[in-house]
């Protein structure tokens, strides 16, 4: 599955939350829409929890590394 | 003095030459003078030579005499040489100080000088006088110096040699390069290294030599033994060829006290043949163990530059782990105002909604309740109205419902019998009775 991006997602809820501050939603939309943000908002705290792992391991990893060598 | 009739004879007169000279000269004395034509005679039993004199500019024999060292002191001499270490040999060209008897040989008629006995400290500070002058000479016009200005390469391993056939220094020179084992290549060029002929054979040697554009040095070596004939090697015309030389010349000419020209004249010089090879076996050790040293300086150089660069890519990734975080932070913390705000605004959106739906409700009641009002009581009179027709209000005015047993209203008689029970509905009340009597109303009463 092709994953929206980041800076997409974020786009995405600041547009939500733009028409949900200048209450120009719909009712009808609304639930829809905050599912939607949720989701998003789910979606970008994983990406970051992920991203941040990877970076961790990575450099640490690096570490590792320099470790066995010397 | 002498009468018409007498006379000498031959042998009377060389007698009398004799004695006079015999009368004249009692004693021995010390005469110095140029040697000649000693090196063709010096292996005969009783040596003949000349001993002259030149003048000092024009180089010309200005005067000669006849010498004789006969066999019996010949070996005296030679003792005597060799007492002053054979810095050098009876030969043609050399200055000699000699200690002679005035002999005047009546067979010949010849005047000789024999020679007695000799002081080579004369001959020495002749040669040393010469060697001097000719070294001075030579530093004026820069020779000593032309060979050293050579660069002498690193690795000198093909080397040309001159020196005497099949020597003890040419033997010695092979041996020592050969033990150290590294690929020494000889070009050899076999030349005298004493004497008359060694000038001219070593010149020609270092031009034969100079053709060879592959060697790296020429080595002129002689092995120790006798230090006699040195003096060939204060040659000026090997200091020049060594001058010309586009090949670093080497010397070991295997002396011990005094540095010849040629040594003066060469790139380097050393003591023996021995010296000489250890020289260029000790250049080729330099060469490798520099080698050797310089490739450790590059290791060490590498890995330090490698240490330091994983240091700086160490920061780097600590860095970036920093940033990173840094960064993530702050996108949580955009999500989580993202999330404060879809948590709550909805719910206060809806609440706005629903305000806003009881604000239209108010309003509404405002603007119908008044035309309310209206049809109120229109519908009151309509109600009214209605009421007019109502059974209750019958009822009220005074008439009442009576229905059969059955629950049917009674309209007629027709069907009702003695004693059925009846209900009658009054405006207050329900009365139950039971038909006693019927009376039948005439047509018209109706």
């Amino acid at each position: 599955m092709v994953q929206i991006k980041y800076h997409k997602a974020i786009k995405k809820l600041d547009e939500i939350i733009a028409k949900i501050e200048d209450e120009e939603i719909d009712v009808d939309e609304l639930s829809a829409s905050v599912k939607e943000a949720v989701m998003l908002i789910k979606t970008c705290k994983e990406r970051i929890q992920k991203a941040e792992m990877e970076v961790k391991n990575v450099v640490e990893g690096f570490d590792e590394e320099d470790a066995q060598e010397q | 003095m002498f009468k018409d009739n007498e006379f000498f004879t031959v042998s009377q007169f060389n007698n009398l030459i004799r004695d006079v000279i015999s009368m004249g000269f009692p004693q021995g004395l010390w005469v110095c003078g140029e040697i000649q034509g000693y090196d063709r005679n010096r292996l005969k039993t009783h040596v003949f030579f000349d001993l002259c004199e030149k003048n000092p500019f024009t180089k010309d024999i200005i005067a000669r005499i006849g010498l004789v060292i006969f066999s019996g002191r010949k070996k005296y001499i030679e003792e005597v040489l060799g007492e002053a270490e054979n810095a050098f040999a009876l030969k043609d060209d050399i200055e000699v100080k000699f200690f002679c008897r005035v002999d005047f040989y009546p067979p010949h008629g010849a005047l000789r000088l024999i020679v007695e006995d000799i002081d080579p400290t004369y001959t020495l500070g002749k040669i040393a006088q010469e060697k001097q002058r000719l070294i001075a000479l030579l530093q004026e016009k820069g020779i000593f110096d032309k060979n050293k200005t050579l660069e002498l390469p690193w690795v000198p391993l093909n080397v040309g040699l001159i020196t005497a056939f099949d020597s003890a220094a040419y033997n010695d020179f092979l041996n020592e390069l050969a033990e150290s084992g590294y690929g020494f290549k000889i070009f050899y060029k076999i030349a005298l290294m004493q004497g008359k002929g060694a000038e001219r054979d070593i010149c020609r040697a270092l031009s034969t030599l100079n053709r060879i554009k592959t060697l790296d040095v020429i080595v002129i070596t002689r092995g120790g033994g006798s230090i006699a004939d040195l003096s060939c090697f204060d040659s000026e015309k090997i200091a020049q060829k060594i001058a010309s030389s586009s090949i670093p010349v080497l010397s070991g000419i295997g002396h011990e006290i005094n540095i010849t020209i040629t040594d003066m004249a060469a790139h380097t010089y050393q003591k023996t043949p021995t010296a000489i090879a250890q020289f260029l076996v000790e250049r080729v050790d330099e060469f490798l163990e520099n080698s050797r040293q310089r490739v450790d300086e590059i290791i060490q150089y590498a890995v330090s530059r490698i240490t330091d660069e994983k240091k700086n890519l160490k920061r780097s990734a600590l860095e970036i782990n920093n940033h990173t975080h840094y960064f993530l932070k702050k996108h949580n913390q955009d999500i989580q105002r993202i999330t404060e705000i879809i948590r709550w605004h909805p719910l206060r959106l809806l609440k706005i909604f629903v305000g806003g739906l009881n604000d239209r409700k108010n309003s509404l009641n405002k603007v119908t309740g008044a035309r309310l009002k209206g049809v109120k009581e229109k519908i009151n009179h309509y109600e009214k109205m209605i009421g007019v027709i109502d059974p209750q209000n019958t009822l009220k005015r005074g008439f009442s419902i009576t229905k059969d047993p059955k629950g049917k209203v009674l309209r007629s008689m027709t069907g009702l019998k003695l004693g059925d029970l009846i209900e009658t509905s009054l405006a207050d009340g329900v009365i139950h009775s039971k038909v006693q009597a019927i009376k039948k109303k005439s047509k018209t009463q109706v």
